[in-house]
């Protein structure tokens, strides 16, 4: 409950995005803790599909990928960095595949509509990738490599320097592989599909006395992927990503008031080579410049407001779109009131004023109930919103500058609830969009309307069980969702949206050794807006073993894992026509200084 | 003369006899798929979901998947058209690069060309040779070029590099003329293959459809569309080249900002479609007509026994639909869902 302490208050000072865990209670976040990382593939796009209820879609291992978040479409998912929404402005949607979760501390699931607190494009729900900052004094470095199939190579390189009142730390994180599998039962392979990525990260935070502290938050990739083709189809296409964000916080910290100042750059460029081996290629990229003025006030340790105020440029140009401009001044006020022991609400406005499209009022209301220590009932409504894209308005020669925001509005319920070592989510949703833009044939040209409309429900159920007994540990971690999303008027599920989806993952540890298995279940999904098409569900199962030679050497921590990804050898499609890889292994040498 | 009329004579005497009406026992028709339409659905490109249809002449239903479900695997990704060697139907996948040899009346699998086709576009025979039509890699304007096919071993014999965007072929008096729609830019060239000798005749911007009649190739071009819309649109035109001479005989333009898409010739007369209506002329017509017959926008337009078969590809993504009008009252006789993106229409 939102109390001020003197653990939040440390707590401010360490994290990154603070509105996650202070304007989130009604709602269901999902922590992926620091073990959960360790034991999953390091692209976020793995991570998420057997770690959370996000349907993740991608041709290929690589390739481009995108979520399907409670049923909402690709561009409804925000991804939020250190608190900063970094969606593309070209398409409103993040390319999974080139986030990598080991440039992260930690990372959180959170779902449900936070338009009010991160804007566009958080409808389905939001995916926070969160660096923390350690004011204790210390030296660490690590060094991580990996060698799987298909010539699959990645190497990272942490360092981290801190104490009392300063804490530097540095990353750097390359993946390559040729991705040169087998497409099972034929004797065709995936051509055209090899990757190299490079992450670079650095981060810094200093006290200049008690009252301030100052951080910057930095992380550049670089991607360069050939796009590889399928069963029926060559690849031949190439595409390389240079994405850079940046973030200077300054927070000032006095008695009830927290007053910070936040300046964001967040920059896109892509470019497309149609032909592999041509230099002839197609470009789009922004460049967004952010100045933000965040007022926390506590009245008591009950009740706090919070105001912001935020200014944002982007410049946008490419092959398709030339020398757009997109400002935008957004106010958010915020309001977390805990009215009793067990009751607490909280109730968020925004309201954006933007030079190219005109933005609806957006809220937000939640409640916790905690009847007891061992059950919470939470309840929450919200509208949000996602922004026409520059793609949408802008494009040559069809764009739309007419277009309209897509506007959502949902409601949920929830229940936590803890036994014993078990603990259960159970929660059901309700989203409703409309005035979502479509590319429209008009005559033989096409164009972008606002003229769809969704409705969804479903349901969640998760359970987490943890218990230690000597030198023993085991956990245990299921989670199901059941999603229908379907366009208003022909009433049929959308295309690629499972009704039903199930991970389940367990570990078992006993002194220095670790076994953990992962289980996937993704139910049948359509290829066609008319339910006339489909792709079978697949049950996916991974392996994994490691061990830590942490008494070997001393001062040094070594661990060395084994993994095996599809140990059943399961043939199977995640867009139909791409094969995903046969059973493949990785070695991983940790090497922690 | 005399023994090409003997012999016409004698083949047309033939066909009466082999042809019948369905009361008649005697006629076995070919296969399955004998005396109908088949639809040509390409699918959504990259989605690799193309598909084969088929309506029977008695338009009481239409069955999709027909190559599915007869060779246990997919068509493939884009199917561009389908050309015919007697009984063989050569089906251009444009996206997968290749071709797969049917029988057009089981849709049987005779065999697959994968090799030597780069975005493989339309495919037709001349003196028993193949001939195919290709854009080459899509960024580079000089890599175009028709490959030759063996009949025999169905192998890439040789290539012809011609100029940008080959498209479709229409076969007369010896020689192979290509009509060059320009790929993803633009052209407006006939390219004419005459043995080793290949040259090309001017015509209208972005010319496409062709079809030949009474010693005269038709040609519908149609004009620059500027998707700007600064007004540098040129004008779509139906011209009539003379298949001895090579010349251009005949030009009917249509206002430049009117762009036709289709043209398809049925007993004397040429059907076209040009600002979402569909017009019909004779085909020794000097002029326009003013009136449409039809109207609606549509992917691919075929006719054939009076009857005019048009489709609609709807959003790639679901099934589209075939519409079949009655060429005399011009109604609507027949509705039918189709695969995705229906876009030809060819006759058995």
């Amino acid at each position: 409950m939102a109390q001020l302490d003197s653990i939040n208050y440390l707590e401010e000072v360490l994290l990154s995005d603070m509105r996650l865990h202070e304007y989130s209670e009604g709602l269901k976040v999902e922590k992926l803790n620091d073990s959960v990382l360790e034991k999953n593939q390091m692209d976020l796009t793995t991570l998420l599909r057997f770690n959370s209820n996000i349907y993740l879609k991608e041709n290929g291992p690589g390739m481009v990928a995108s979520p399907s978040f409670r049923g909402t479409n690709a561009s409804h998912t925000a991804v939020v960095w250190n608190g900063i929404n970094i969606n593309s402005q070209l398409n409103g949607q993040t390319d999974f595949n080139t986030i990598y979760s080991n440039n992260y501390d930690n990372i959180s699931v959170r779902s449900g509509g936070g338009s009010v607190l991160y804007g566009s494009g958080a409808i389905g729900g939001s995916v926070h990738l969160n660096n923390r900052f350690r004011f204790t004094d210390h030296f660490e470095n690590k060094l991580r490599l990996v060698y799987g199939s298909f010539e699959t190579k990645k190497a990272q390189l942490n360092t981290s320097f801190g104490n009392e009142s300063l804490n530097i730390s540095a990353g750097l994180n390359y993946v390559s592989s040729d991705n040169n599998y087998r497409y099972l039962g034929t004797n065709r392979f995936n051509d055209n599909g090899e990757f190299e990525n490079l992450n670079l990260n650095l981060n810094a935070g200093t006290f200049f006395n008690q009252k301030n502290l100052l951080k910057f938050y930095h992380n550049t990739f670089f991607g360069d992927r050939n796009f590889s083709g399928g069963l029926h189809l060559n690849g031949r296409d190439r595409y390389e990503d240079r994405n850079s964000r940046s973030l200077l916080e300054w927070q000032y910290r006095q008695g009830q008031i927290r007053s910070t100042v936040r300046f964001a750059q967040v920059y896109e460029h892509y470019k497309y080579f149609q032909n592999a081996s041509s230099e002839t290629f197609s470009f789009g990229k922004t460049n967004k410049l952010l100045a933000q003025y965040d007022f926390k006030f506590d009245f008591s340790k009950t009740i706090n407001i919070n105001a912001v105020a935020e200014y944002s440029s982007t410049k946008g140009d490419g092959s398709d779109i030339s020398d757009v401009n997109r400002n935008v001044f957004a106010g958010v006020l915020l309001l977390n009131h805990q009215l009793t022991k067990k009751f607490g609400y909280g109730l968020q406005l925004r309201q954006e004023f933007a030079n190219d499209y005109e933005s609806p009022l957006l809220f937000a209301a939640d409640v916790v109930y905690a009847f007891s220590e061992a059950y919470a009932l939470k309840l929450n409504a919200s509208k949000n919103f996602r922004m026409p894209t520059f793609n949408d308005i802008y494009w040559q020669p069809r764009g739309n500058p007419n277009l309209k925001p897509e506007t959502s509005w949902q409601a949920e319920i929830g229940q936590e609830i803890t036994v014993a070592e078990f603990d259960l989510n159970l929660n059901a949703f309700f989203i409703k969009s409309e005035d979502m833009i479509v590319w429209v044939p008009q005559g033989s040209l096409s164009s972008p309307q606002n003229i769809n409309k969704f409705n969804g429900y479903g349901g969640e159920a998760g359970l987490g069980y943890y218990t230690e007994f000597g030198k023993n540990k085991i956990s245990l971690n299921v989670d199901y969702a059941y999603t229908v999303s379907e366009n208003a008027e022909t009433k049929k599920q959308l295309m690629y949206v499972p009704f039903h989806k199930l991970t389940a993952s367990t570990a078992y540890s006993y002194k220095n050794f670790t076994a953990f298995y992962q289980f996937l279940r993704n139910g049948n999904v359509f290829t066609t807006t008319d339910e006339s098409r489909g792709l079978k569900g697949y049950d996916i199962s991974n392996f994994g073993l490691s061990y830590n030679f942490s008494e070997l050497i001393k001062k040094a921590e070594l661990e060395v894992s084994l993994r095996l990804n599809n140990i059943y050898n399961e043939k199977y499609q995640i867009t139909a026509g791409r094969p995903m890889p046969p059973r493949n292994f990785q070695i991983q040498l940790n090497i922690n200084i | 003369m005399k023994f090409k009329n003997f012999l016409f004579t004698a083949i047309f005497a033939s066909t009466l006899f082999s042809c019948s009406n369905d009361d008649d026992n005697s006629y076995q028709p070919l296969g399955v798929y004998d005396n109908g339409a088949i639809i040509l659905n390409e699918g959504g490109f990259g989605n690799s979901n193309a598909s084969i249809s088929f309506v029977s002449d008695d338009l009481e239903a239409i069955e999709n998947n027909v190559f599915s479900s007869m060779n246990g695997q997919d068509l493939g990704d884009v199917a561009q058209s389908i050309g015919f060697n007697g009984a063989e139907a050569y089906i251009v996948v444009n996206n997968s690069n290749k071709i797969e040899v049917v029988d057009r009346y089981s849709f049987g699998s005779i065999t697959m060309i994968t090799n030597g086709l780069a975005a493989p576009r339309y495919f037709a025979v001349s003196d028993n040779t193949g001939y195919v039509t290709n854009w080459g890699d899509p960024t580079d304007a000089t890599d175009d070029y028709v490959a030759v096919i063996n009949l025999s071993d169905y192998s890439v014999e040789t290539t012809i590099p011609v100029s940008e965007g080959p498209e479709r072929i229409a076969v007369a008096n010896g020689k192979v003329f290509i009509s060059h729609l320009g790929g993803y830019s633009t052209n407006n060239v006939i390219s004419v293959i005459e043995g080793e000798n290949v040259s090309e005749i001017t015509v209208n911007d972005n010319p496409d459809e062709m079809f030949v009649e009474n010693g005269s190739l038709y040609v519908l071009s149609q004009g620059i569309t500027d998707w700007s819309g600064n007004g540098n649109d040129t004008a779509g035109a139906i011209q009539k080249i003379n298949i001895s001479t090579n010349e251009v005989e005949q030009t009917i333009e249509f206002e430049v900002s009117n762009h036709p898409s289709q043209m398809v010739f049925e007993n004397g007369k040429i059907y076209y479609s040009a600002g979402g209506e569909i017009f019909e002329m004779d085909a020794n017509a000097t002029t326009l007509p003013t009136n449409s017959i039809l109207s609606g926008y549509f992917y691919g337009m075929a006719a054939e026994n009076g009857l005019l078969y048009v489709t609609d590809a709807g959003n790639f993504a679901s099934q589209g639909t075939l519409k079949i009008f009655d060429l005399g009252t011009y109604n609507e006789v027949a509705s039918f869902s189709t695969g995705i993106g229906p876009n030809q229409i060819y006759f058995n």
